[in-house]
């Protein structure tokens, strides 16, 4: 284990990912060097293909780079078992994805509470509080008993949100979170996300949309699997300011 | 294009292995089934006509009455009558008589009942010839032959000489009215009306008791006379007529010209042969009921094809609507799905080709050991192996063409804008009501959504789960049934011996056997007489018996009313078969004496005073001196039952009541009960055949469910792991959900191997009359289960193992960006 600094939630250090597809190795990240710090958005940007989303399994431990090390919250994070990275994902990643992945024969609520029974270990009148109150959180109280199917694609994601934060997760991992949403709904899902990013916590986003550049602290420009560029925003804009 | 789609049918045959493997194996086990009954019941067939045409059998056989014997001058004077002789192909003439014979058993001297059937087997110029009509047959193709005419040698029935262990070579001795002779076995033979040692009026094979002894004629008269180069005489004939549907006639007119001469015979047709006609009975029925065996298989493995084309679809749905949006036609999606069908088709018949090999030695080995024809025709007929690959092939091209026009029916547009991670799956109408409720744990919840979630494949899952363990349990049951019928006709019975008279005797005969056994302990005298219930043309037979103390031999089991003096008791059986209750009165013929002291058939009447449900529906009972009066016949038994102080068989009281005149039988209550030891190889044997194809079916099945549920719900389980959900929480779920299957599985399991197993028996016309009351068999109830759950938890793990392997990064990055 590798400590980083302590301001440091993320560090990746050279790391790589190469897939291997017939005969032809395809390299979707080449090393990739960044950092994200507690209590910020750090924005992922570019085009499609470009190793955004494998970037994102890396850090959120559902794949494993090919080298580089990875060093989430101080403890290097490549090369560990299957059982330590459920552990891990269980303590420390929230996941929030483009098409929502509700389970469809859960309810809102059930969705949550399937979290909090099924990860947290929670039981009892608590797991049904704590979903209700992260419902109404994302604006969804008196939505709780409705199937994924009965809710828009905005509410799904909210619930998605939701669900991502029935962990208290330290780190936020959101993809491409509103490429499937209206404006309205969109701008209503960054507020919820980057309201995340305090108390210690980040939250990590990536997009292709550069307009969502201006709410991060942090961007980092992603093109064939390399860091082109890297931005930072001391005082990056508030969503109701961002247009696109 | 059309090349193109059959590389992708084999590919995807590839990438499903395991599910179409034992898809492969339930349709070869179809095949297998099929193939291997359908060749048991044709060995069955050829072995037994092969035996019965090898031997010539009879048209018909006349037989003179008990003691009474003609000479050959007065058997040709009767067969030269021109009202019959144009009629007869061949005859034969025998002298057959029954005798005590006495073999060693285990260092003991043991006499058992025999008959003697003398055959003319020499020719006028003293040369051996085989019989035209009847002739016994050899279990070798070399046999040796009886030296000479009244050569003191003999060839021993079959079974009579397995039971004991007499072998050629062995020696025997003949006794008859005090005077004995020495016979050597030169061989064991099948003699053709006993081709399966069944005696009227007994319910199962007799060959421990009864021995059957083929010799020359004139040995048998040299016995029966006691003196050697007496008169040869007889007193049994059979024929072959010229045309067989003469029969009728020519038993008429034959009995005709005896009674012209003063002689009563009995004619016998074919037909009428008792083992001949269980033989061919029991073949039907048998047919019948296996015939279910593969039309069932063959449905579970029609069914799981279906739902893995199905499945195929989903997976491939894109795919197939981007190939259709190019312009791929119809037809070549058929070939897709046909190609797969053909090689499912064709390796299930081979698969059924290597299941047919021990299925087959296993049915050969059930004729050559329970049913031994001399002639045994075991050769395996191809063409069945090729109907059922045909029924293979035929039910793969069908069931692949329901996917196949599902697949044609694809929008390319739906199939290509498909969102995966959007749900827009409805949950049904029970998983709207579950919404509200708060207490049961989503892990639950879930788990009954997922059940409920596509309820066709849930039930028909359970239905096969449910075909298969009824399948082994029906088999069970059929057979635990059927030893609880033995069961009861042992309880039914509280008596140490069975002593049946030759003809009826007076009551007296038993005066000194208690002094002459000191083991016997209680006599109890007895009549048993056959009935007729119905005078019309076709009457209800039965046996009617009546003791002493007929409560004190025979336990009854009353449905209503009860046992009572001076009325009689009926079965169940016979009660629903005749509108009969209690307190109706029962007329019935019986035989009794008239007053020249002859006998006749009387119609009489008693009063029912009970219904029973012991075994067999066929006996009536009441008590012996009502019968005796009924009948005029006072103070005369035909049957004894004995207590005896010890426990087992006495073989020296054995010895002794055989050998008393007038007696014909000697059973003991172990008779009956051993014969079922002989029965339980086969039995074993079955219940390990259907162990494999009740679990082939359950994993076939279950496997081919599971894999799709899982794949289905891949994006799921994907989701859940990127939470944090560990491999063991998923696996709960699973076993949540399999224990639905196995327990809704084995409930119905229950009811339909209920079902499978009142069919067995209502295929079976022999059954009718036995209260043969469907045994739940524990036994088969926990074997099954063992073998479903067992089958559940290696398919769960198989499951798991799936699930843990999926690639989360590819599957959640599925239709995402970046």
């Amino acid at each position: 284990m590798n400590a980083g600094a302590s301001d440091l939630l993320i560090g990746i250090k050279n790391m790589s990912k190469s897939y291997q597809m017939g005969e032809v190795v395809v390299h979707a990240l080449k090393d990739v060097t960044l950092t994200v710090e507690p209590n910020q958005v750090t924005v992922i940007l570019g085009p499609s293909g470009c190793g955004k989303t494998t970037l994102l399994n890396q850090i959120g431990g559902i794949d494993s780079p090919t080298t580089g090390t990875i060093v989430v919250n101080g403890s290097e994070i490549q090369g560990l078992s299957q059982s330590k990275l459920t552990k891990y994902r269980q303590e420390n990643i929230g996941f929030v994805f483009q098409f929502f992945n509700l389970i469809p024969n859960l309810t809102a609520r059930e969705n949550i509470e399937f979290v909090l029974e099924y990860v947290m270990n929670m039981s009892g009148k608590e797991v049904h509080k704590k979903a209700e109150e992260l419902l109404a959180n994302v604006g969804l109280a008196g939505r709780e008993d409705h199937y994924p199917y009965q809710l828009s694609g905005g509410e799904q994601q909210r619930v998605s949100i939701a669900r991502a934060l029935s962990k208290d997760p330290r780190i936020l991992l959101a993809d491409e979170p509103t490429g499937e949403l209206d404006y309205v709904t969109g701008k209503m899902i960054l507020e919820l996300l980057t309201s995340f990013a305090e108390g210690g916590r980040a939250v990590l986003i990536v997009t292709h949309n550069k307009e969502l550049a201006k709410i991060a602290h942090k961007v980092f420009y992603l093109r064939d699997g390399k860091v082109v560029k890297e931005t930072k925003n001391p005082n990056p804009i508030k969503v109701s300011q961002l247009e696109w | 294009m059309r090349k193109t789609f059959l590389k992708k049918g084999v590919r995807e045959l590839w990438a499903h292995k395991v599910q179409y493997l034992l898809l492969i194996l339930v349709i070869g086990l179809g095949v297998g089934m099929f193939a291997s009954f359908n060749n048991f019941s044709n060995v069955r067939w050829e072995s037994m006509e092969g035996s019965y045409n090898k031997s010539e059998f009879m048209d018909t056989q006349v037989e003179l009455r008990y003691d009474e014997y003609i000479n050959l001058t007065t058997l040709d004077a009767i067969l030269e009558n021109n009202t019959i002789s144009f009629m007869v192909q061949n005859y034969e003439y025998r002298l057959v008589y029954e005798v005590f014979i006495n073999h060693t058993v285990d260092g003991e001297v043991k006499t058992t009942k025999g008959q003697v059937r003398g055959y003319e087997w020499f020719d006028d110029a003293g040369n051996y010839r085989d019989q035209d009509v009847n002739r016994p047959l050899f279990y070798v193709d070399d046999p040796d032959h009886i030296a000479d005419p009244g050569a003191r040698e003999c060839y021993s029935e079959r079974k009579f000489s397995q039971v004991y262990g007499l072998g050629s070579g062995d020696g025997i001795t003949l006794l008859r009215d005090g005077d004995k002779m020495e016979l050597k076995i030169i061989e064991q033979v099948a003699v053709p009306e006993f081709m399966y040692v069944v005696l009227e009026g007994n319910l199962y094979p007799m060959e421990r008791s009864f021995g059957i002894l083929a010799l020359p004629i004139q040995t048998a008269v040299d016995l029966f006379h006691g003196s050697n180069g007496s008169e040869i005489i007889t007193n049994d004939l059979v024929f072959h007529l010229k045309d067989s549907d003469d029969v009728g006639e020519f038993n008429a007119r034959i009995t005709e010209i005896f009674s012209e001469k003063g002689i009563i015979v009995k004619t016998t047709e074919k037909e009428e042969n008792v083992p001949r006609y269980l033989l061919y009975t029991d073949h039907e029925n048998d047919k019948a009921t296996m015939a279910m065996y593969p039309i069932v298989i063959f449905s579970i493995s029609g069914f799981g094809l279906v739902m893995a084309l199905r499945r195929m679809i989903r997976n491939h749905r894109p795919q197939i609507g981007i190939f259709k949006a190019l312009g791929v036609p119809n037809r070549s999606v058929l070939v897709y799905f046909g190609v797969i069908g053909v090689v499912i088709g064709l390796l299930g018949t081979g698969a059924g080709v290597l299941f047919a090999i021990p299925l087959n030695y296993s049915f050969n080995y059930m004729v050559e050991t329970l049913l031994d024809f001399p002639v045994t025709d075991t050769s395996s007929s191809p063409e069945f192996i090729m109907i059922g690959g045909l029924i293979s092939l035929t039910l793969c091209l069908s069931c692949t063409l329901i996917p196949a026009m599902v697949a044609m029916r694809i929008k390319p547009i739906d199939a290509i804008q498909k969102r995966e991670g959007i749900s827009k799956k409805k949950v049904g109408r029970l998983g709207v009501y579950m919404k509200g409720v708060r207490w049961m744990p989503v892990s639950v919840k879930l788990s009954i959504r997922n059940f409920l979630r596509k309820p066709g494949r849930s039930v028909s899952t359970i239905l096969g789960v449910a075909m298969s363990f009824a399948l082994f349990l029906a088999f069970m049951m059929a057979m635990d049934s059927m030893y609880a019928l033995f069961d009861r006709e042992a309880e039914g019975n509280n008596w140490d011996y069975e002593i049946m008279m030759q003809g009826f005797s007076p009551e007296n005969m038993t005066a000194d056997w208690s002094v002459r056994f000191e083991e016997i302990e209680s006599i109890n005298h007895g009549m048993v007489v056959p009935i007729e219930l119905d005078e019309g043309q076709n009457p209800e037979m039965g046996l009617l018996y009546a003791l002493e103390d007929t409560q004190g031999a025979f336990n009854f089991n009353m449905e209503k009313g009860s046992f009572k003096q001076g009325e009689i008791l009926i079965s169940n059986y016979q009660a629903d078969e005749m509108g009969l209750d209690v307190g109706d009165q029962m007329e019935f013929v019986i035989p009794t004496i008239n007053e020249t002291g002859g006998y006749q058939r009387s119609t009489v009447e008693l009063t029912i005073s009970g219904i029973q449900d012991n075994h067999i529906g066929s006996i009536f009972y009441t008590d012996l001196a009502t019968l005796q009066g009924l009948s005029n016949m006072n103070e005369t038994i035909n049957i004894v039952y004995l207590d005896m102080s010890e426990d087992g068989k006495i073989i020296s009281v054995e010895n002794g009541l055989i050998m008393i005149p007038g007696v014909s039988s000697v059973r003991h209550m172990d008779d009956m009960t051993n014969m079922l030891e002989d029965y339980s190889d086969i039995f074993m044997t079955m219940v390990y055949i259907m162990a494999l194809i009740s679990a082939l079916l359950a994993a076939a099945i279950i496997y081919t469910m599971f894999k799709i549920s899982a794949q289905e719900r891949e994006r799921d389980y994907a989701t859940m792991k990127t939470l944090g959900t560990s491999i063991g929480k998923i696996a709960k779920l699973l076993a949540f959900e399999a224990t639905y299957i196995t327990v809704w599985g084995i409930g119905l399991g229950v009811i339909g191997a209920y079902g499978l197993a009142n069919l067995m028996f209502a295929n079976a016309d022999e059954f009718a009359e036995f209260n043969i009351a469907i045994i739940f068999s524990w036994s088969g109830f926990f074997i099954g289960s063992m073998i479903i759950i067992g089958v559940v938890i290696i398919v769960s793990l198989l499951t798991i193992r799936y699930i843990s392997k999926i690639n989360i990064a590819n599957v959640i990055r599925e239709r995402s960006t970046g």
